[in-house]
């Protein structure tokens, strides 16, 4: 449960950047878990996704303010300065998601960051795989952009 | 193709690419960008190891304390002895009192009798 929980907060947190929002979000998420457990076959895992994806677009649309994107605590397991700059591109990461369209943040933070296979996504966000690729493959060339024009 | 759509192409590669590692043997500009990408794939991922604070429990008990405090405030009962009345009660009121707290799924009613006619 406590997995579930994670990953429902980490995905929230990413799509709209405000971790007080995501804590919003986990609580809907598991109320309909609650009310949905029975209709749910096997591993909840991608309804978990598809349900906060669907919470976040809907709190995107309804344009529920969030704060700008918190800062992340440091792996201190690195040489120092390495871990210097992972945790600053970490941080613009976490800034340059807010730039992406919410489809493509979407797509990005599933793909990229849970680590979820292209056809995972796709049935996850009910698009076609290659719609997909087109928005990861964006996405990742607005980070890159974003990241590059602010070291 | 341009250096745009060659920046397109390696952010859309999953699997080896032999024309794309051609281009980028003979262009910095471009492998520059695939170092970038790079880098920011292997941070995304460690994004993904990141612990996040679990809900907070919702403290429901607060708007229920406020609530009994200002019912004992409205009706007087707030440490009032018991007097007995002056005159006797001619007619009884009710009044209803609903009360909004920060949890919408949490409303107070409270039905408080009023006894008149004892300054008439």
């Amino acid at each position: 449960m406590a997995e579930h929980q994670q990953l429902v907060l980490r995905t929230a947190y990413r799509l709209l950047g405000n971790l007080e929002d995501a804590r919003d979000t986990a609580q809907e998420v598991f109320l309909r878990l609650l009310k949905h457990a029975g209709e749910i076959a096997g591993e909840p895992q991608a309804w978990l996704y598809r349900v906060t994806v669907n919470i976040c677009m809907d709190r995107h649309r309804r344009r529920i303010p969030s704060a700008s994107m918190e800062r992340e605590p440091a792996d201190h397991a690195r040489d120092p300065e390495q871990t210097l700059l992972f945790e600053e591109r970490k941080r613009l990461l976490n800034d340059g998601l807010a730039i992406l369209s919410p489809r493509e943040r979407a797509a990005v933070v599933l793909r990229d960051i849970e680590g979820l296979a292209t056809r995972e996504v796709a049935q996850i966000l009910g698009v076609e795989e290659v719609t997909i690729r087109s928005h990861v493959a964006e996405a990742r060339v607005k980070l890159a952009k974003y990241v590059r024009g602010r070291r | 193709m341009t250096c745009q759509e060659w920046e397109q192409r390696l952010a859309e590669a999953e699997e080896p690419d032999s024309a794309a590692d051609e281009h980028l043997a003979t262009c910095p500009h471009c492998r520059e960008f695939a170092c970038e990408l790079e880098a920011n794939a292997m941070a995304l991922r460690a994004m993904r190891d990141e612990v996040l604070e679990a809900p907070p429990r919702r403290r429901r008990w607060i708007p229920a304390i406020a609530a009994v405090l200002v019912v004992l405030t409205i009706t007087g009962a707030w440490f009032r002895p018991h007097r007995p009345p002056m005159t006797p009660v001619r007619t009884q009121k009710t009044l209803m009192v609903k009360m909004l707290t920060p949890d919408p799924d949490v409303i107070i009613y409270w039905l408080i009798d009023t006894k008149q006619g004892e300054s008439e």
